[in-house]
């Protein structure tokens, strides 16, 4: 026993470069991409093979390489920038307008009876509403503009938040709040020095969390009365039966939202280095 | 000669409520008196409510009944002047551990003096090559040096500390011990320290205050006039030693 583990020390990079098997992360890597790989090329074959056999119509489904085409062509054109940045302000705009109060609400109710008491039944009340129910109304109330989309955005983002931080607040280490009393720290430095902090890894969290559920609510919005963004990009190319800008449409929003929860996840082991358990 | 106390306990007694179950006496009739200067050593059996006695000096608890009164103060909640301790070093892991030092230190003597910081972690506690690490770059010894530090840097009247060498292996634990005489007689502050072992009560302790359990009561207290550098493991330690476990046995 102690002398495999020894083996294993001492050889860390033979071992490393050898092993194939499902246990080493790196090549887990390695076949997920080419699970990837291995389904656009299946994807590609059927739609060769359809383009003999016609059994079913490829207006309905486009190949890999028609929508790549697609892609490149709006690309090219400057369409698909203009939507992408016109969604993404959206997404990023509603999320930073949720920001503020979602925290001030979240750490409220997890460390103060009388905001609890206030908020919380109304809080719980709106919650279980699917966002998309109340979009309607917020049309009706804040126009077909900016604003009704932002701030539905921000109520789709605005729960997610501030569960996360009521959560995270109602949880930091009893230990820590003792110290920081006994060190005669209140007040609004309470909030500042020790709470803000003690949450931050649980609000970043949140934000990410937050900025996913804009994204998944974003196109549905902008279906409804806008003339620009992803969301709009898909519902026109409905009208018109264009099925691969529609495509386009959907799978830029996927990588979009890919890439910015990659981009936090390593802004965040960055940022909270100081958490203990932080060897994942 | 007598002045008036740094720490009183009069009449403390604390009741614990639970929902459908019989309420708990945790401590009944605790009443003592801290002299300036003094170490104090808290010593019972769990259960005997020691460490709520120390959470009751620290404000952190309210007594069901009785007073604890803090030089001329009532205790009504936490202050700078009564610094604690934990067992848990209860650092802040997102701050240094010069900025946890820094931390206390603001909301006490008012202005931050670097100067003085430096000297608490060097001088003091040996802190001073880690005061840019992480709590979680530190081992247990030194977290709890750090805390030391923290505490000290407020200023406080009086330490109390719960079990701050529980955790720790028994070389660490010795180490700390003797570092905590020499800030103990340099700083002449007020300290009143829980364990549950003898040994360290008896090496430690100017006044040994002996609870018995359920409910948490004094049982006797016992003074310690062993002069100073004392020797682990002496006739005159463990004479106290025996001392103590005689009254414990009663």
């Amino acid at each position: 026993m102690s002398s495999e583990l020894n083996a294993d020390l001492a050889f860390p990079e033979r071992q490393r470069v050898l092993d194939f098997s499902l246990q080493n992360p790196r090549a887990m890597r390695v076949y997920k991409a080419f699970t990837l790989i291995a389904f656009v090329a299946a994807w590609q074959a059927i739609d060769l093979i359809n383009s003999v056999l016609h059994f079913y119509n490829p207006l309905l489904i486009p190949s890999p390489l028609d929508i790549v085409r697609k892609a490149m062509a709006l690309w090219s054109t400057g369409a698909l920038q203009k939507h992408i940045v016109a969604s993404m302000m959206r997404v990023f705009l509603g999320v930073a307008i949720a920001f503020v109060p979602a925290i001030v609400l979240g750490v409220g109710i997890a460390r103060s009876r009388i905001v609890e008491v206030v908020f919380e039944p109304l809080i719980e009340l709106i919650r279980p509403i699917p966002p998309l129910a109340v979009l309607p109304m917020f049309i009706l109330w804040f126009g077909i503009g900016e604003l009704s989309k932002l701030i539905f955005i921000a109520f789709a983002a605005f729960y997610v938040i501030m569960t996360t931080v009521a959560l995270s607040a109602a949880n930091i280490d009893v230990v820590l709040i003792r110290a920081a009393r006994t060190l005669g720290i209140k007040g609004w430095r309470f909030y500042r020095e020790i709470v803000f902090p003690a949450i931050s890894p649980d609000l970043f969290v949140g934000v990410r969390l937050g900025l996913s559920a804009g994204f998944v609510v974003i196109v549905a919005s902008e279906f409804i009365a806008a003339d620009v963004g992803l969301g709009y990009m898909i519902n026109y190319a409905r009208a018109y039966f264009r099925v691969s800008d529609m495509f386009v449409g959907a799978l830029t929003i996927g990588v979009i939202g890919y890439a910015v929860n990659l981009v936090l996840l390593i802004v965040e082991r960055r940022l909270f280095s100081w958490r203990v358990n932080d060897e994942r | 000669m007598e002045q008036t106390p740094k720490l009183r306990f009069d009449k403390v007694d604390m009741v614990f409520f639970r929902p459908n179950q019989p309420p708990v006496q945790v401590l009944k009739s605790i009443s003592f008196d801290v002299g300036a200067g003094e170490f104090v050593c808290l010593l019972g059996p769990s259960g005997c409510g020691k460490s709520t006695i120390l959470n009751i000096a620290a404000g952190l608890i309210r007594p069901s009944a009785g007073t604890v009164t803090a030089g001329s103060r009532l205790v009504t909640g936490p202050g700078w002047d009564r610094g604690v301790v934990f067992q848990e070093y209860a650092l802040f892991p997102w701050l240094t551990v010069r900025e946890n030092v820094v931390l206390g230190a603001k909301s006490g003597a008012g202005k931050v003096d670097h100067v003085r910081f430096d000297h608490f972690l060097g001088v003091t506690t040996g802190m001073y090559a880690h005061k840019d690490k992480l709590p979680k770059e530190l081992s247990g010894g030194m977290k709890q040096r750090a805390a030391i530090a923290r505490t000290l840097a407020n200023d406080p009247e009086i330490i109390l500390m719960d079990e701050p060498f529980g955790a720790l292996d028994p070389y660490t634990r010795e180490a700390l011990q003797d570092q905590l005489v020499e800030i103990w007689s340099a700083s002449r502050k007020t300290i009143m320290f829980v364990t549950h072992s003898v040994e360290e009560a008896a090496y430690l302790a100017g006044v040994v205050i002996l609870l018995k359990a359920h409910p948490g009561e004094l049982k006797a207290v016992i003074r310690n006039e062993t002069r100073w550098p004392r020797e682990r493991a002496s006739e005159e330690l463990i004479g106290i030693e025996r001392a103590i476990r005689r009254v414990e046995r009663t």
